[in-house]
């Protein structure tokens, strides 16, 4: 079990082994528990007041266009957005960083970058298969942040080889999966049937580094910032 | 242990979060979105009180690494504390 507490992150003896061989073998590594109960119960708790709207994904597939087609519609979070600006402050952790290059075997990793979803059961809403490769990400992170229950809203993953996609339904709030982000390697969301799937979903990237990555992107909201002078 | 002037123990508040950048501490309070940055000073007091809980402490092991006069140490460590917890990024029993 890996774990990111309020101070730091925690993983248990083997983890690390036993993470590396899941995700050799489905493309795909359970994280249960990534999020510390007390670090998820503030971030639900900002969720409920995110103010979602819907947005298409877009994206280019070389062997198919060279033109951007849209391959999925859902709600998103605003770019600005306390839940996801807090989720983005508490995933950018350098020991974590480690652990996920150590899990997959990926380049080391300059930082991670994400969003918040929400997917409903209504008809417009869904993922087609796309692959997420561009904009130096290297591995995908998916966190659960649903606080109710919903059916459908299925990761799929499939590469080569795996003739049969690797499954990922619904697991607890604050449990998470990383996924496999390689040429060759799709993944898709299948419609949500009853409910509302709320999910932090990003890529771990190998550019920028962390520290810039927090300066041009933490520092850019003077606004929020207050220096404590300590002389 | 308890801050012998005041008996006050310092714990982190729940809804902080705090990430080393560079040469800066910088913590996030998810309560009110707000976020505060530390220099390298400020940053070592922020750690010291965390680990031992009061200022006594803390004043005492700045006195010890650093070579700093205890009362001053403690005044400013005072001083930040009472910073931090008027943010809501420390809180106070």
């Amino acid at each position: 079990m890996i774990e990111i507490t309020q101070t730091g992150v925690v993983a248990q003896p083997g983890a690390v082994e036993r993470l590396r061989e899941q995700f050799s073998a489905t493309g795909c590594a359970a994280l249960p528990g990534l999020l510390a109960r007390p670090v998820l119960a503030h971030l639900m708790k900002l969720v409920e007041t995110s103010d979602f709207e819907l947005k298409e994904e877009v994206g280019v597939f070389p062997r198919v266009t060279s033109e951007a087609r849209v391959f999925g519609r859902t709600l998103f979070a605003p770019h600005y957005d306390p839940a996801r600006f807090s989720l983005l402050f508490l995933i950018n952790k350098t020991p974590l960083f480690r652990l996920v290059e150590s899990i997959t075997g990926c380049p080391p990793l300059g930082n991670f970058l994400g969003r918040l979803h929400q997917t409903r059961a209504v008809p417009d809403q869904h993922i087609d298969w796309h692959n997420d490769l561009s904009d130096n990400r290297v591995v995908g992170l998916n966190i659960n942040l649903s606080a109710h229950d919903y059916s459908g809203g299925l990761f799929q993953l499939r590469g080569p080889g795996f003739p049969v996609p690797a499954e990922v339904g619904r697991i607890p709030a604050g449990d998470a999966f990383l996924f496999r982000i390689e040429e060759g390697w799709n993944h898709r969301l299948t419609p949500v049937e009853s409910g509302v799937r709320t999910v932090c979903v990003g890529w771990f990237r190998t550019d920028p580094d962390r520290e810039t990555f927090f300066r041009r992107w933490l520092f850019s909201d003077a606004a929020q910032y207050r220096p404590l002078e300590v002389q | 242990m308890t801050d012998t002037n005041t008996g006050e123990r310092f714990q982190l508040a729940e809804a902080v979060l705090f990430q080393d950048i560079q040469r800066e501490l910088v913590l996030l309070n998810m309560e009110n979105q707000q976020y505060y940055g530390l220099n390298e000073v400020g940053a070592e007091m922020w750690r010291l009180l965390l680990e031992y809980g009061d200022i006594e402490s803390a004043a005492g092991q700045i006195e010890t690494r650093y070579n700093v006069d205890r009362e001053k140490a403690r005044a400013d460590i005072r001083s930040l504390a009472n910073d931090l917890v008027q943010a809501g990024l420390l809180k106070v029993s």
